[in-house]
């Protein structure tokens, strides 16, 4: 099952089962994991559920598309290299187990 | 019970069908009750022979599936009949296109991408603070007097000069924009006081800004759509203009409306105003709840490209399909004792007033933070705000919007506003 550790900007930790075709993102809203908005649902309209991917994960990760790069330029935090909109990455059994840190704001 | 059936009835062929109409005065009067009673049925889907009919959805769930299935529930409105037969966003369905709104991936997501930049949180940090010195400035006009027209005195003018400010619209000439505008959702085309002649000029100054912002742009949301290109083409004044159109006639009345109608509830309710005032997390909160409760927009349309069905009732390609958004709402499915308006409900934010999917609500977090700034700034400097319930006067339709032509206040007037 794949799993997912989120660790808040002020370092509380919290690790939640998730289910495969879900999204990072869906996964924190449906667990009331704090930190991650999705205000607009997953359509790459919002910029709230931007995340800092651990740099182990950043690379099996699938590739940023040129909509997820523009709207991470509208994050409320400033964009790192590991950035990511949690809404685009997608949970799966060969993903496995995945790290992310929120940011101290997303609106 | 027999209210109930009274409400939905089996046609002939064992289709639901409900006397709907979101234009009514009837509906205007009494839709929080019909959202109630359909929602009591079990099965909030019937067809409406309103408007060359069309089938009405009322189930949240439901609602959102609609909104994100764009290969099941087009947005096309196919004018031409070139296309797949969509009838566009709007009921009865309008016989011209909003290019933006009345389109489907791939298209529209590469339009939308043009403007999208404009309204991130990042963005937001900016034009808060601007909706906020327009909001003092109005209030500044009228603090010492002791009584306002909210609407035309303090609302429009912090709300349409805001979004004519991020358009790269002069915000100092918003004037005749925002009454093109707003008298346009209210008054009904052959009304005698229609902005006809106002709204031709409007939009004739919009063509000529996207004309010169192609020689020069100048960064702002004009530029981009003078400039902007789509599947390697160019976006095209034609739908630059449906774009900007859609920005000012569909921006600012509904945050004025939804300003309005929170103001009015505050007004009565003087513990929960204080609150609203002064506490920023119950207020925050508070603003989705206004939202879900009195939804500026009433719903939008689908059509469907091939057969499908919605919670069981089969609906057949071609057929119109109203997301209720204000009955959505009031599922008690989502949002328990949905007629209670309670402004620390746990989910108040999952209300679908910006709608939902592909084409939610561009400007929601705009909207959001000029509500924000009015009704923390309102009920601050206008103090002991009272507003008659009984002289307020709401549109005569609300099918477009849940607005409001008039709502009068006083408050206890205060010296010398610009020092505060």
């Amino acid at each position: 099952m794949p799993k997912v550790t989120y660790v808040s900007d002020a370092g509380e930790v919290r690790v939640v089962d998730g289910l495969a075709g879900d999204s990072v993102m869906q996964t924190a809203v449906r667990n009331g994991v704090p930190g991650i908005t999705g205000e607009c649902g997953g359509v790459l309209s919002c910029a709230t559920c931007h995340v800092f991917v651990d740099e182990a994960d950043l690379d099996r990760l699938e590739p940023v598309s040129g909509l997820e790069d523009e709207m991470l330029d509208g994050t409320v935090v400033d964009r790192c290299p590991n950035s990511r909109l949690s809404c685009q990455i997608k949970l799966s059994e060969e993903l496995g187990e995945l790290r992310v840190t929120t940011p101290e704001a997303q609106e | 019970m027999s209210v109930t059936h009274d409400l939905v009835r089996r046609s002939a062929t064992g289709r639901p069908v409900i006397d709907f109409d979101h234009h009514s005065p009837a509906y205007r009067d009494t839709w929080k009750q019909l959202a109630a009673r359909f929602h009591a049925t079990g099965s909030p889907i019937a067809w409406t022979e309103h408007h060359g009919g069309y089938w009405v959805v009322a189930s949240w769930e439901e609602v959102q599936r609609i909104g994100s299935d764009w290969e099941t529930f087009t947005s096309v409105n196919d004018l031409t009949g070139t296309e797949n037969g969509g009838k566009g966003q709007l009921i009865p369905q309008m016989p011209y296109r909003l290019h933006l709104g009345e389109s489907d991936p791939p298209l529209h997501t590469e339009r939308r991408r043009i403007e999208a930049p404009f309204f991130t949180p990042k963005a937001l940090r900016q034009w808060a603070p601007v909706a906020r010195q327009f909001l003092d400035e109005a209030l500044d006009k009228v603090a010492g007097r002791g009584h306002a027209e909210l609407i035309d005195d303090v609302i429009i003018p912090t709300t349409a000069r805001t979004t004519l400010y991020v358009l790269g619209y002069d915000p100092d000439d918003w004037h005749d924009a925002a009454y093109a505008a707003h008298e346009g959702v209210y008054l009904l085309p052959h009304d005698p006081r229609y902005p006809h002649e106002a709204q031709a000029r409007l939009r004739g100054r919009f063509r000529d800004m996207l004309a010169a912002r192609s020689q020069t742009p100048a960064g702002d949301v004009l530029s981009a759509l003078a400039t902007g290109t789509v599947q390697g083409e160019p976006l095209g004044l034609e739908v630059a203009e449906s774009m900007v159109n859609a920005l000012v006639f569909g921006g600012f009345d509904t945050t004025t409306a939804a300003t309005a109608s929170a103001l009015i509830h505050l007004t009565q309710h003087p513990d929960q105003a204080e609150r609203v005032r002064t506490d920023a997390a119950y207020r925050k909160n508070a603003i989705e709840e206004f939202l879900r409760f009195w939804p500026p927009g009433t719903g939008i349309a689908r059509t469907a490209v091939r057969d499908t069905e919605i919670l069981g009732q089969p609906i057949a390609r071609g057929e119109s399909v109203y997301m209720w958004l204000a009955g959505a709402n009031r599922d008690p499915l989502k949002f328990p004792d949905p007629d209670r308006l309670d402004l620390e409900r746990d989910n108040a934010r999952d209300h679908v007033s910006f709608s939902t999917g592909h084409h939610r609500c561009l400007g929601s977090p705009l909207a959001k933070a000029e509500l924000d700034a009015m009704l923390e700034t309102i009920l601050t400097r206008l103090p002991g705000l009272r507003i008659d319930p009984d002289a307020v006067v709401g549109y005569p339709s609300i099918g477009g919007a849940h607005g409001y032509i008039s709502v009068p206040a006083t408050f206890t007037p205060t010296s010398t506003p610009t020092e505060v």
